[in-house]
């Protein structure tokens, strides 16, 4: 649902307000100005979508295929209104092995299942992309066949 | 502005091909202008299809090839469609849609944001009225799912009107429409939702 504000049509990524555009943007929150729209990491690889700031303003986003939505993107910026993209950066689950054969086993396995993962040393963390139950139900299968335990997510794992 | 890129993913024989002829000629009906890419596993049979449809210059199908499974080159490692897509935004830069269909594939089959804006996931009543509440990748990840002939349900003992609830309950408020190619019924409905969510027009 959105409000009779007027639309915003973005084509392009302007800055970074966690970077160039900071001081700006950190000005326009001042005055109550600035307008967040919320999406899960999932969707961050999209170049086109229509999202809703958290003032429930329709937004356009058309982006060009060398663009990549990244948290604290600056969307719109006048001297008036700032849009910035927030991305939830997402449940995971952080899996390590205990031992190469364990490693072997449980790298085929996860990517059987298609899962996202990222490699960190000596480990391997999937992005979840559903309940995390449902990840689980699948890792318990593999109990049997290879030992590895699930860590909890460091600050700066969780961070990244 | 670049071209949308959406795909168009589903079981084998769902009616992927047949909904993107309605869309075709839909989009014609409102001046949108189209290409498609289309996959099969090791020939060009879809694309021939379309191309014998003539409904867009041949020029503007192309065909993948995927050699193996079809989700392979939809989401692990889509190269092949991005370069293809690439191809046809250089040769057509008035191009607004490019609609990516994939080879028929299984319920865990999704498409890869990386290559594709929003995508759909075309199931029909004769695969079985239990395939929503088997709860696939597909099936509940897709931006839309189409549940396609409709008219034939009661020929293949199907409760239509269940079916359809129960697609929109596993999707947590994802939306889901029912076409009927054959009839064309349903197909104003997904061009309406994709100007809305993907052409903005």
């Amino acid at each position: 649902m959105t409000t009779d504000l007027p639309r915003l049509e973005i084509s392009t990524i302007l800055g970074s307000a966690h970077d160039d555009l900071h001081d700006a943007v950190h000005a326009l929150e001042h005055r109550g100005r600035v307008e967040w729209i919320d999406i899960p990491q999932a969707d961050a690889a999209r170049k086109r979508l229509r999202a809703t700031t958290d003032k429930r303003r329709d937004c356009l986003i058309a982006l060009p295929r060398s663009a990549t939505l990244v948290d604290g993107a600056v969307l719109h910026m006048t001297d008036d209104l700032a849009v910035v993209l927030r991305v939830d950066s997402g449940a995971r689950l952080v899996l390590v092995p205990h031992d190469l054969q364990s490693a072997l086993r449980l790298g085929h396995w996860c990517g059987n299942l298609h899962w996202k993962v990222d490699f960190g040393p000596g480990s391997m963390t999937v992005l979840l992309d559903g309940p995390e139950e449902r990840y689980r139900e699948r890792l318990r299968d593999l109990e049997t066949l290879a030992g590895f335990h699930i860590r909890e997510e460091s600050a700066e794992e969780a961070e990244a | 502005m670049t071209a949308a890129r959406i795909g168009i993913g589903g079981p084998v024989g769902s009616g992927k091909t047949a909904l993107i002829e309605r869309l075709l000629a839909e989009f014609a009906s409102i001046g949108i202008e189209v290409a498609v890419i289309t996959n099969d596993l090791v020939t060009d049979e879809d694309a021939e299809r379309l191309r014998r449809g003539g409904q867009l210059p041949p020029e503007r199908i192309l065909a993948v090839q995927a050699g193996a499974c079809p989700h392979t080159v939809i989401r692990e490692d889509p190269t092949l469609n991005m370069a293809a897509a690439d191809r046809l935004e250089a040769r057509f830069p008035q191009l607004q849609l490019i609609m990516i269909e994939s080879g028929g594939d299984n319920l865990a089959s999704t498409f890869s944001l990386d290559l594709v804006d929003w995508w759909m996931f075309v199931i029909d009543v004769a695969g079985g009225d239990d395939i929503p509440r088997k709860r696939g990748p597909g099936v509940l990840q897709s931006d839309l799912l189409v549940v396609n002939k409709s008219d034939i349900a009661p020929h293949v003992g199907v409760d239509f009107d269940a079916m359809m609830a129960e697609a929109r309950a596993v999707r947590n408020g994802r939306p889901a429409l029912a076409t009927s190619c054959r009839q064309g019924s349903g197909i104003a409905e997904v061009v309406e939702h994709l100007r809305r969510e993907v052409l903005f027009s």
